[in-house]
């Protein structure tokens, strides 16, 4: 048989080959993507690809939609600034069209948060993420999610229910058009249909963010590395500064209320794993705590490594928001104010969805959380709340002795709970996890010591039905019933009311404020120690939380004023454990500045309130700075360190982006820690790479500058200062002025120059990340005023990406309540909106806008919504 | 040249027709049909080509005329699909992917299809490696 002559050439052969591969790649690319890459011809199919999103950026017009579920037309109106208004006939239609209307701004972002807590995120992703979703699952938020969703009845019950209702109505339109926002289509990852266990994993998310922490695992590991005198000296229960309690006592001691053994196992319901399986292998050796061994330390040390890989912020790093109230005499015309401005990272799209709703029985306005039914932070016609975190010792570890698939606890030898999963990885294979769950919590360690991690946010917590609960309260009776529910996270519910003062009827005085610290706070026995990985056996299990009556709350004190900033919030002599000053409470600067600040003042206004959220001013620095001119009063000094001691001299304390001496206060700061810590981290070998934010010396550890701050006003022949070698700087004086030498050398060397050219805003910016981590789509970095230690916080380092997320000032007197507010960012999650950053230069520029009142329509634009 | 035209305005036409039906793999097709045509006369597959590039531009254009914020789009799909963050990257690679495709669709055809005489196919005669040697691609429309 003769080869048909058109095939006789090798070149032609070639040719057809060249062309059958080439277009089977092109097109297999194109249509099914390859590894990471997504199928970019239906992504990017100028028709019905990405392209669409343009649709969604449109200007918002008043329209009439169908929403099927609506018993009645529900109306929902919006600001020319995007700021929504939904009126409904019931509840369950009012959080149904919450739950439509928060889809059709934040669907992408609402499927990426519910993505992260259930471990989901590497299926869109790829395998960079993958470490995200082991980590998670492996905690177990999903697992706590289902938990509570079947435990959860009454009003959170429907509430959630309407609410996924309202989502899947909007995903089944925007499927139907196929106007999917451009991440979806880019991806090929659409969204599945939205259940009530993912709102309350996104509630999980956020209270991961605000209460899971890392530190008796960094604690274990500095203390090793620095010794236990040092570690106890230097980050001790109590801090060595002044405190600013907002609770000063006295106190109740009251019996811890009990709790379930496996409180916080995040196993199923009904697979306890606490069921003996064998007979008593032998005493359990009666290791309590204290004993930080080389394998609890190397466990400690392999759990920060994966914990090192997570996204940023995606466990709690910062201790900045702040909740005031006023009232009595600091008011003028009498009532109570309530600032709050709580200070998480900052994004685009901005955690925070600014809603009003309106049913019967339910009017209420502030800061919602897209993905979740209610108002997080906000007023009603009574009363308006803010919230700080607590920052109290919610995250406990225990080194589990196991051996195949059984730990021993109390005694015997008892079968871990086992749960698999399935992970799904964009252009990888797929990943299969199986968690062990002791009664602590799920082991998440996997070789050599197993550390399992007792976690109160895995503790089922009816938040949703407490917050519903505070949306409407009426009075401070309600505000704690209803809040007594809540487990997790411990937060500070910072509160103000317009009815008569307690006691104060006949006056017609009105305006009570108080703060009421909800929450479980874990006891162990005495002789365990918390603050560090203890043993599993079962002698340090948790015994009790603090009982209601004695958690840390303060009602109308005698000041007129109440300020939570992440401070301590009780004094020395408060009789139960709430964490070390390792445990990311704030140094207390903010809230001494505020005490100070609302406690001198008299008639005091909304602006005034605004004013202090807006403050610059960095309270340690007046502290400090005078100790630093005294100590360099005789020295012999550069032309360049006498121009910045003149600047410091001169100046307002203020860290404003257009100061000099902000720049060099901050940078001295940071220098003169290192010029007293470093040499005993050297020494002791410190491993500050496991966890550079928490083990390593700079300012973001409270605990170094609350002892640098005591040492330097109180005890200046510190031995710290000395060093390990005793040859260190003699005193605090000395050590200031090898720190002040240094950071003005470093300084010249960064910036040039003369140092009335060093304006603040040359090294120190603000940036806003988009939430989907694409470059060009956030914003910044912009040069910027604050610091950590601001009211107008500053944090993640010289390029900050957390602070407010969120400002409000409510007025409540007789006349009602009302309120103002503004976060940086936008209403829609669509670039091409423009809703998507309009917020920011009024929130840059300290400016707010008025919250929309329970009830009010818009006149600028509405929708008419109809079953 | 006005079979040049012809065949860039009805490519140009389907390709934009089928994109709003997300029929994304019509440049292909019409590549593939370009290198088809018996009418073997040098520019009809850069035609196709230049046609399928048009037709994927022309709803982008739409969406600019009515007032869409498409520059933002383009923006934000360039940054989400993760390459350099400006509008005109986006559309860039868009309209390559349209062009990208036509061209394998000829190459495709021309490889594989059988060979017409040289009567029948309008051509000089000649097979293509005896002008120049194999081309790959779709250069062979010559």
């Amino acid at each position: 048989m003769r080869t048909p002559g058109r095939w006789r050439r090798p070149g032609r052969v070639l040719s057809a080959v060249g062309a059958v591969v080439v277009s089977a790649l092109l097109l297999g690319i194109l249509g099914f993507g390859y590894g990471t890459v997504p199928a970019l011809g239906p992504a990017l199919d100028p028709g019905r690809g990405a392209w669409t999103s343009a649709y969604d950026g449109t200007p918002v017009s008043s329209q009439a939609l169908s929403v099927p579920g609506l018993a009645k037309p529900v109306t929902v109106s919006f600001t020319k600034d995007g700021l929504a208004s939904i009126n409904a006939g019931d509840q369950r239609d009012l959080f149904l069209a919450l739950g439509y209307v928060q889809a059709k701004y934040r669907l992408s972002e609402m499927d990426l948060e519910r993505r992260l807590g259930e471990g989901q995120l590497a299926q869109l992703g790829g395998p960079s993420d993958l470490a995200s979703d082991e980590f998670e699952l492996r905690l177990g938020l999903l697992r706590t999610a289902q938990n509570e969703w079947a435990q959860t009845t009454g009003t959170a019950r429907q509430a959630l229910l309407g609410y996924a209702q309202g989502v899947n109505d909007d995903i089944a339109q925007v499927r139907a058009d196929g106007d999917w926002p451009a991440v979806f289509t880019l991806t090929g990852a659409y969204p599945r249909p939205w259940t009530p266990v993912d709102s309350l994993v996104i509630q999980g998310v956020l209270t991961q963010e605000l209460d899971y922490t890392t530190g008796p695992l960094d604690y274990a590991i500095l203390q090793r590395s620095l010794g236990a005198a040092n570690a106890t000296a230097w980050f001790p229960t109590v801090p060595a500064n002044t405190l600013s309690p907002y609770d000063p006592g006295p106190y109740l001691k009251e019996p811890l209320t009990p709790v379930a053994a496996d409180l916080a196992s995040s196993a199923p319901a009904g697979q306890s794993p606490t069921a003996t399986t064998t007979a008593t292998a032998g005493p359990e050796p009666a290791r309590r705590a204290a004993n930080v061994d080389d394998a609890v330390t190397e466990a400690a040390g392999q759990l920060l490594d994966e914990l090192g890989q997570l996204p940023a912020d995606q466990i709690h790093e910062y201790p900045d928001s702040n909740a005031w109230a006023v009232n009595g005499s600091k008011v003028e015309g009498g009532g109570a104010l309530l600032g709050g401005d709580p200070h998480l990272p900052q994004t685009l799209p901005s955690i925070w969805y600014e809603v009003a709703l309106s049913a019967p029985g339910y009017q209420v306005a502030g800061a919602s959380l897209p993905g979740v039914p209610g108002v997080l932070l906000g007023h009603n016609a009574h009363i308006a709340w803010s919230l700080t975190d607590t920052q109290d010792s919610a995250t406990l570890y225990y080194a589990e002795q196991v051996r195949g698939d059984e730990y021993h606890w109390r005694g015997a030898w008892r079968k871990m709970t086992v749960e698999h999963y399935t992970i799904p990885v964009r252009g990888g294979a797929t990943v299969q996890l199986a968690v062990d769950i002791t009664v602590h919590g799920p082991i998440m360690t996997q070789v050599g010591q197993r550390m399992a991690v007792d976690w109160m946010g895995n503790v089922p917590s009816d938040d949703l039905g407490a917050l519903l609960g505070i949306n409407q309260a009426s009075d401070w009776t309600q505000f704690k019933a209803a809040l007594a529910d809540w487990r997790a996270p411990t937060q500070n519910f910072t509160y103000a009311d317009n009815d008569p003062v307690t006691g104060q009827a006949a006056t017609g005085q009105t305006g009570n404020i108080g703060v009421y610290a909800a929450g479980y706070y874990p006891q162990v026995p005495g002789g365990c120690q918390p603050w560090l990985p203890m043993s599993g056996a079962g002698q340090c299990d948790i015994d009790g939380v603090i009982p209601d009556n004695a958690i840390p709350q303060v009602y109308d004190p005698p000041s007129d004023v109440v300020a939570t900033d992440n401070q301590r919030p009780v004094a020395a002599d408060y009789p139960y454990y709430v964490g070390t000053s390792y445990d990311f409470y704030d140094p207390g600067y903010r809230a001494a500045n505020a005490y100070q600040t609302l406690g001198s003042a008299s008639q005091l206004s909304a602006a005034d309130i605004a004013g202090l959220q807006n403050s610059l001013t960095d309270p340690l620095a007046a502290q400090i700075v005078p100790k630093l001119l005294t100590a360099l009063g005789s020295a012999s000094l550069t032309s360049a360190e006498r121009a910045a001691l003149s600047a410091l001299s001169s100046w307002n304390y203020s860290m404003s982006a257009t100061s000099p001496a902000a720049t060099v206060w901050w940078t001295f700061w940071s220098d003169y820690l290192t010029e007293v810590f470093e040499p005993w981290w050297k020494a002791g070998h410190v491993p500050v790479g496991k966890d550079t934010a928490d083990l390593g010396v700079s300012p973001n550890l409270a605990s170094l500058d609350e002892d640098l701050q005591a040492w330097t006003l109180t005890s200046p022949d510190n031995r710290a200062f000395a060093g390990p070698s005793g040859h260190g700087p003699a005193d605090a004086s000395a050590a200031m002025a090898a720190a002040f030498g240094k950071a003005v050398s470093h300084l010249s060397a960064q910036l040039g120059g003369a140092p009335s050219s060093w304006a603040w805003g040359r090294v120190h910016s603000r940036e806003f990340p988009a939430v989907s981590g694409a470059d060009g789509l956030g914003y910044g970095p912009r040069a910027s005023g604050g610091d950590p230690f601001t009211e107008d916080a500053a944090d993640g380092g010289l390029t900050a990406t957390a602070g407010p997320s969120w400002r409000m000032v409510a007025t409540l007197g007789a006349a009602g309540v009302s309120a103002e507010g503004v976060y940086p960012g936008g209403q829609s999650e669509n670039p091409a909106s423009p809703w998507y950053a309009n917020l920011i230069p009024l929130w840059w520029d300290g400016q707010y806008l008025p919250v929309p009142a329970p009830g009010s329509v818009s006149d600028d634009l509405k929708w008419t919504l109809n079953g | 040249m006005a079979r040049r035209l012809a065949v860039f305005a009805v490519v140009a036409l389907i390709v934009a027709g089928t994109a709003a039906a997300g029929l994304w793999f019509v440049p292909f097709v019409a590549g593939v049909a370009a290198g088809l045509l018996p009418l073997r006369r040098p520019g009809i597959v850069p035609a196709a080509t230049l046609g399928a590039v048009a037709g994927w531009a022309l709803p982008l254009w739409i969406l600019a005329l009515r007032g869409l914020p498409a520059g933002a789009t383009a923006r934000a799909i360039a940054a989400l699909a993760g390459i350099p963050p400006y509008a005109a990257v986006a559309v860039v690679v868009t309209l390559l992917l349209a062009g990208l495709q036509t061209l394998a669709g000829a190459w495709l055809a021309r490889a594989l299809a059988p060979r017409r005489s040289s009567a029948a196919n309008g051509d000089l005669g000649r097979e293509p490696d005896e002008v120049g040697g194999v081309v790959p691609g779709p250069a062979v429309d010559r």
